[in-house]
């Protein structure tokens, strides 16, 4: 550019696009120089430039805000060009859109809105070219705004829209907002309206015409209305019969309604309910159709036989009409009488008595016939629904629960189980054999041997509601509350032997019928009833196929069950085969080594698998009840054991014998005692007990006593596993005990520290103190040895000196040696008690 | 600078822009942590004010003003580095 030469276009267009390229640079470079956090920029004049990100980010702001409020209005709104093109539309055009199908394209947007007002065809569409018209006028400029309200129906609804058109008044001077708002409901209501008061002015012409019989009409339209209501609610007979009776005097304005059915086996008519304020009359009524001679002459018997409605519509004067002067008194004009059909037999009859004479005309009668037929749906109704319900939860054989009603109880047991936290089971039974006598003594028999089945059951379960019958020969129990597996073992074991020792009489036949099961144990075979009930009839399906009698769902549990079943049965019969061994493990004198006693443990000698050790069995010996004969058993081993070694001439040590809680807290133990040691005048000498300190602190009143009492008879008593119990001292030194015998858990903690050492060291003088013996169980090591000897310990048993070993074995090892000990020490020293 | 110094800012803006909106809430939150009840904020939208931008030597928004005490200082930004703001306003001595 020079001087005063004008700039050739080409020029002028070239500075100009250096002049932009030089703005564009300078914008980036200010963004890059201010790490794009600077909005405006503002020259030395204080003209303000505004960064083209700042001015995007205020653009969408703006459109934002607009289109948030245009989304928000119910109104479908439209933003239209200057040509009638759609340019953008609001949130509640575009739900219009897709819940009418004009989705294509993009709700609309770009189609011409005044060519589709002008394309508009059919009945809705007379108003399209007006709405054309209307529109161009505002975006001509013409018209402020153009409203206009027409139908546009769809093939569900009535609609209404009033379109409102006005100009865009800033940036686009030339376009238009078109706005259609759903006014259906005012429409509706508006038409609603003027029906409505046609109608009225209809009825009231109507009613002038023929008011009476209106009226009439009227009362029975009002009963049959309040018949239909009742007749949805009502579920019981009699209450069927005394509404349909009210409701005639009520709302029918009858003076009198009576309704009677016809009883099936001695066929007399029966009045089973009536309304009405004319008692003598209805006292009268029913008196003649209880005798058998008058009965038949009634219109009611007439309506019965005849099967037909029977009308008088002028009592007084109807010779039909028996007692007519009763009627005139009652102030009853008119009557009829409706027959109630079932499967085309009168099954009895609604009278209806009117204070009105020629009350029942065509119309009258036409739709109380149509009522009768309503009740007798609804007698028939309810007559299926009780039979329904009875089947739909009990079945029919054997009047045990059905499944579903088996479930719900089922599900009921659940809850509890969850509430509770206990366990709970599911069986179910099938009858072996059951289709074999079905098919040779046939269905009847099949049937009977079902109905036994049950009330053995119901006899054995003792309660109905946890019993149940499926299909064919399957049977179900739930036990809502299982405590152990053990017990729930031999609770079926014990069923299902007691079935197949009942007999069962068919035919003059004797059965006896075995039984499978299949269990499902909540919550580990299914958290619901129907999961249980699928799982125990899988089991069942097992039992079946594999021959086994009772199976669980799964084979755990199986298997446990099994194993426990198992064990108890080789358990008695060890008690019954001598299978039982006493060990002996010899407790010996801290300072001098000599053996002063003898612990006796019961070992179980199993021919099948060996020795087996006493955790294993010993809980279910308790369980069981087996223990009693066991205990009894090993207090007979071991007295008898003592006297053989005395009078085969060993020195003579005490034999200690553990006592079970269930030994103790039964009654005849003490009597148990005395008679064991009865045997022998040396017995009581050579027995000691062992009780442990938990079981006499469990009933220490009681305890007392009982340990005293069997003090007295001799035999002396030690306290096992002290320490592992919640002793109080002041109780530990009223116990009558001669010994105490420290649990091995302290004497083997006794090495890891001087305060368990401080531990082991007070029990110690504590039990010294109350002049008890102090024996320190399972030592296994010199250390522990060494330190208990430190702490003026008097006894000790364990490994380390040994471990339990059979009765000839102690006898050679530890009687005759010491025999020769004896001997061989000077007296004193042996450190015998 | 003693503890009880009233601080008194004027923020300059240009409306509703990303940055600007940024620098009110980052002032706003750093005056709530650092000068609880002892500061004062104007805040001037250039577009609607532009000569006062001028007046105060503003070219540029968001710019924070700081008025009081003195001296006036200056800073060009969304105020998100916060170390630094305080640094600048000299609030990093008082609040250590």
């Amino acid at each position: 550019m020079s001087g005063n030469k004008t700039p050739s276009p080409e020029d002028a267009n070239r500075e100009v696009d250096a002049l932009i390229e030089l703005l564009h640079d300078t914008e980036e470079r200010l963004e890059v120089l201010t790490a794009g956090e600077v909005d405006t920029v503002t020259n030395r004049f204080g003209k303000l430039f505004v960064l083209r990100r700042a001015q995007d980010q205020l653009r969408n702001a703006e459109a934002m805000k607009q289109a948030a409020i245009l989304n928000a209005l119910p109104a479908h709104i439209a933003l239209l060009d200057s040509q009638g093109i759609i340019l953008s539309v609001n949130e509640a055009w575009r739900q219009f859109a897709t819940a009418n199908e004009l989705l294509e394209p993009e709700y609309g947007v770009g189609l011409n809105y005044l060519q589709i007002c002008d394309a508009a065809r059919g009945a809705d569409s007379d108003e399209a070219p007006q709405v054309c018209a209307g529109i161009r006028s505002v975006l001509e400029g013409g018209a402020r705004s153009y409203s206009v309200e027409y139908p546009c129906h769809s093939p569900e609804e009535q609609r209404w829209f009033l379109m409102t058109v006005t100009p865009v008044v800033d940036d686009m001077p030339h376009g238009a907002v078109a706005m259609h708002l759903n006014i259906t409901a005012r429409k509706l209501s508006e038409e609603a309206l003027q029906a409505s008061e046609s109608e009225f002015r209809e009825n009231h012409r109507k009613l002038q015409e023929n008011q009476g019989s209106i009226k009439r009409l009227n009362r029975v339209y009002a009963m049959l209305s309040s018949i239909n209501t009742m007749i949805v609610h009502v579920r019981d007979r009699e209450k069927l019969y005394q509404e349909t009776c009210r409701i005639a005097v009520e709302e029918g304005g009858f003076r009198m309604a009576l309704l009677a059915l016809v009883d099936r086996d001695t066929t007399k008519i029966v009045p089973v309910a009536s309304t009405g304020k004319t008692a003598a009359l209805i006292g009268s009524i029913k008196k003649i159709l209880a005798s058998s001679e008058d009965a038949p002459k009634t219109m009611i018997a007439r309506s019965i036989r005849e099967k037909q409605i029977i009308l008088s519509n002028d009592s007084i004067n109807d010779p039909r009409v028996l007692f007519s002067s009763q009627y005139i008194e009652s102030g009853i004009r008119s009557m009829a009488v409706f027959p109630l059909f079932v499967m085309n037999e009168v099954i009895g009859v609604v009278a209806l008595y009117s204070g009105d004479t020629g009350f029942f005309h065509e119309a009258e009668v036409k739709l109380l016939e149509e009522l009768m037929k309503d009740v007798t749906f609804a007698l028939d109704f309810i007559d299926k629904q009780e039979r329904l319900n009875y089947l739909a939860f009990y079945e029919p054989l054997t009047g045990l629960a059905n499944r579903n009603l088996f479930l719900e109880r089922v599900t009921q047991h659940i809850d509890n189980a969850v509430a509770g936290g206990h366990r709970m089971a599911v069986f179910l039974i099938d009858l072996d054999r059951f289709r074999n006598i079905n098919d040779s003594l046939g269905r009847p028999a099949g049937d009977e041997l079902l109905r036994q089945a049950a009330q053995w059951l119901m006899r054995n379960v003792g309660n109905a509601d946890i019993l149940a019958r499926f299909d064919a020969d399957h049977f179900a129990v739930v036990m809502p509350v299982v405590k152990s597996t053990g017990n729930l073992a031999r609770l079926v074991e014990k069923k299902m032997a007691a079935s197949l020792e009942h007999i069962f009489r068919l035919n003059d036949a004797e059965f006896r019928i075995a039984t499978k099961v299949g269990a499902a144990q909540f919550p580990d075979d299914g958290s619901n009833a129907e999961m249980l009930l699928k799982n125990a009839e899988a089991a069942l399906k097992n039992a079946k196929s594999s021959g086994e009698r009772f199976l669980f769902h799964t084979q755990k549990m199986t298997a446990a069950v099994a194993g426990k079943l198992a064990l108890e049965n080789q358990l008695r019969r060890a008690l019954e085969n001598e299978e039982f061994v006493l060990h002996y493990q010899p407790k010996v004198n801290i300072t001098s080594g000599k053996m002063t006693s003898a612990e006796a443990l019961i070992r179980w000698n199993d021919p099948a698998s060996g020795l087996v050790p006493p955790g294993r069995f010993i809980p279910i010996l308790e369980e069981t009840g087996l223990i009693y004969e066991v205990g009894r058993w090993a207090l007979r081993k071991a007295v008898a054991d003592y006297l053989r070694w005395r009078n085969a001439g060993f020195p003579a040590v005490r034999i200690a014998v553990n006592v079970s809680p269930l030994q103790l807290s039964n009654h005849g133990f003490i009597a148990e005692i005395s008679e064991v040691i009865k045997i022998n005048e040396h017995a009581a000498a050579g027995l000691e007990l062992e009780i442990t300190e938990s079981l006499i602190m469990k009933d220490i009143e009681h305890n007392i006593t009982s340990l005293q009492a069997i003090r007295n008879l001799g035999v002396t008593i030690a306290i096992d596993d002290f320490g592992t119990g919640f002793s109080s001292l002041s109780y530990l030194s009223r116990l009558p005990v001669d010994s105490l015998k420290i649990d091995r858990s302290f004497v083997n903690d006794m090495t890891a520290g001087p305060r368990r050492l401080a531990l082991v060291s007070t029990i110690i003088n504590l039990a010294h103190s109350m002049d008890l013996k102090v024996v320190a169980e399972g030592v296994e090591t010199e250390e522990q040895s060494r330190l208990l000897r430190l702490l003026a310990c008097d006894e000790m048993q364990g490994f380390l000196f040994s471990k339990p070993v059979p009765a000839d074995i102690f006898e050679t090892q530890f009687l005759a040696v010491r025999s020769i000990d004896g001997l061989i020490n000077p007296p004193g020293t042996c450190g015998n008690n | 600078m003693t503890r009880n110094t009233s601080f008194s800012f004027r923020l300059y803006v240009a409306g509703n822009t990303h940055n600007s909106a940024q620098a009110i809430a980052n002032l706003a939150a750093l005056c709530r942590t650092h000068l609880p009840g002892r500061h004062k904020i104007d805040v001037i939208d250039v577009f609607r004010n532009p000569k006062r931008a001028l007046a105060d030597g503003v070219f540029m928004t968001p710019t924070l003003v700081k008025l009081a005490p003195l001296p006036v200082q200056k800073i060009v930004g969304t105020l998100s580095q916060t170390e630094t703001v305080l640094q600048v306003l000299g609030l990093e001595a008082a609040i250590a």
